[in-house]
């Protein structure tokens, strides 16, 4: 895997989405590793994931009637001590990352823990984060 | 250019002698055969023989769509029962339908008319015509099937529904122009979208004649864009033959309608007075070519303007605009009057809305607009969903002037429709 790719699927706010998102990627034998949910005053969000199979979670929730997408996203580790955070969220700032959207993320032998995060130039950030030494996703 | 020239180009002095000819016979066999009518002419004391130009016809009784129910079945017959040749109602969903009865000259000349209709938009002998309107008591497959054959195309008789079975015959037999709603239309484009079939390569299907809904010039442009052909609007009532009472031509400017056969009125709605050339108001026909059952100023409840300009394509009758609306389907929100197109023509001028949309009233001071979204502009960004959720509700508060509840909603939510769309859900208890 080179890039981290999230899965994002529109979701109005109505009683059992996520139930019926789920149990479609269940049923295609899809492993979630990470969520998060936004959602807005206005009635609807979106609900976003990391899969283990992100193309083939893409075409089956399409098949099953889904608006979904995928894009990329940035993975920075995050250290295990207090503080971990913070280094991370002051270099961003200090770089002017802006964040759009982010979550944590364990990766699959479940000893790394990741911020994820939705820039507006991904390259950018990228290239930025790696000068200041910060270790991103896949390593 | 013309199927029938001499008819086509007749020119302004002729026409209005043929009118006045005509409404006077009109006028007569009223008179003489439908005690209604002869009360009504009675009661205001006008005779036929007082019939001495089209101008006389602001003496004439109107004819409602009640006038129509209270005569059911065969009040408004002007000839005997065994010279009638068909029935076809008119939706009956509040009460009683409307029975419309045609002679074998009435079904000649209906057919006429819409063969003239279909010519003027470039339709010819070889063309591959599937229809894709309800067959049955309603005239709008039926009047266009047999203008079709009149002009030599090859009828597919499919009806509407069955949309796999529909996209199979255009690919088996090649057809080359559809009738359909835009609704339908707009729910083929989506069928065919799914299924991978680009309609502009993979189909011959050039031309769609899309009448039955009004519908905005927005939606016209998403249906051409989408299907990969041009659309003809096509007006037409059951009251007046059905469809081809007014048609679009090769220029796409406004509906002709055939003036020897019909005579136009735009009038206030409320007032029946007439409103200047080019001002909007309710269509009222009068049929000048019709056996079995004439009718006097027909309140259509349609609205539209006449254009007064001359159409480049030559034709003499003049043309209406595509319809404004309904006069019933208006309803009004905080005080504010409000058509239903209105609202449809800013959703469909915005990008990242999809074809289907829901208008649901649910007290006096509020209204919904439900509205899917076109599933490529989702990006997983949720800012994008919410400037796209203010840019329909400010340009619609702009149009419409009150400011409406938006919702966005996942394409394929609301229910699809396979024939004429409900596009106004209101709940409100009086």
């Amino acid at each position: 895997m080179n890039a981290l790719r999230q899965l994002s699927v529109f979701a109005e706010n109505k009683p059992g989405k996520i139930e019926k998102i789920t149990k479609t990627l269940a049923d295609a034998g899809i492993n979630i590793l990470a969520i998060s949910i936004t959602t807005t005053t206005e009635g609807f969000g979106a609900i976003k994931f990391i899969v283990d199979n992100s193309d083939l979670a893409l075409s089956t929730l399409k098949q099953n009637g889904f608006t979904a997408t995928l894009n990329e996203v940035l993975g920075i580790r995050l250290q295990d001590k207090p503080g971990g955070l913070y280094n991370v969220t002051s270099l961003l700032t200090k770089n002017s990352i802006n964040i759009e959207n982010a979550h944590v993320f364990v990766d699959g032998h479940r000893d790394k823990a990741y911020l994820l995060v939705e820039v507006d130039d991904i390259e950018d950030a990228r290239q930025r984060l790696r000068k200041e030494g910060i270790v991103l996703y896949p390593e | 250019m013309y199927w029938n020239k001499e008819a086509e180009t007749i020119d302004a002095a002729s026409l209005r002698e043929l009118q006045t000819e005509r409404l006077r016979k009109t006028v007569e066999s009223l008179y003489e055969n439908v005690p209604f009518y002869r009360k009504k002419l009675d009661s205001t004391g006008v005779k036929p023989s007082d019939i001495k130009s089209t101008a006389d016809i602001r003496r004439l009784p109107f004819t409602t769509r009640e006038d129509l129910r209270e005569n059911f079945p065969d009040g408004l017959l002007a000839v005997k029962k065994e010279q009638v040749v068909r029935l076809h109602t008119s939706s009956g969903t509040t009460g009683k339908p409307k029975a419309i009865f045609f002679s074998q000259h009435d079904i000649d000349t209906a057919s006429e008319l819409v063969a003239r209709c279909l010519y003027m938009t470039g339709l010819r002998k070889g063309d591959i015509f599937q229809n894709m309107m309800t067959y049955g008591l309603f005239t709008g497959a039926l009047m266009l099937h047999y203008g079709a054959e009149k002009l030599g195309c090859l009828v597919i008789p499919a009806g509407p529904g069955n949309t796999a079975r529909q996209i199979s015959l255009m690919q088996d037999f090649g057809t080359t122009a559809i009738h359909i709603t835009p609704s339908y239309a707009l729910y083929l484009a989506s069928v065919l979208q799914k299924q991978g079939i680009d309609p502009k390569k993979d189909l011959k299907v050039r031309k769609a004649y899309v009448g039955a809904e009004p519908y905005t010039e927005e939606t016209r442009k998403k249906i051409e864009t989408l299907l990969g052909l041009d659309a003809y609007n096509c007006y037409g009532l059951s009251e007046m033959n059905g469809p081809g009472v007014a048609f679009e031509c090769e220029y796409k400017n406004g509906l002709h309608i055939w003036e020897d056969n019909f005579i136009i009125e735009i009038l206030d709605p409320v007032t029946g007075e007439p409103v200047p050339d080019g001002s909007n108001g309710e269509l009222v026909l009068t049929t000048l070519n019709r056996e079995a059952m004439p009718i006097l100023r027909y309140r259509t409840k349609d609205l539209t303007r006449v254009l007064t300009e001359q159409c480049p394509c030559g034709r003499t009758h003049r043309r209406i605009h595509s319809i404004l609306g309904r006069a019933d389907d208006m309803f009004i929100i905080k005080g504010v009057n409000i058509y239903p197109q209105e609202i449809e023509r800013v959703l469909m001028s915005i990008k990242g809305v999809a074809e289907n949309y829901q208008i649901h009233l649910e007290s006096l001071d509020s209204i919904t607009i439900k509205v899917e979204i076109d599933s490529n502009m989702f990006d997983g960004r949720i800012e994008h969903l919410v400037s796209l959720r203010n840019e329909i509700t400010e340009k619609l508060k702009h149009e419409i002037l009150v400011k409406p509840n938006v919702e966005l909603l996942e394409p394929g939510t609301l229910p699809i429709s396979e024939g004429k769309a409900v596009r106004v859900i209101d709940t409100r208890t009086m």
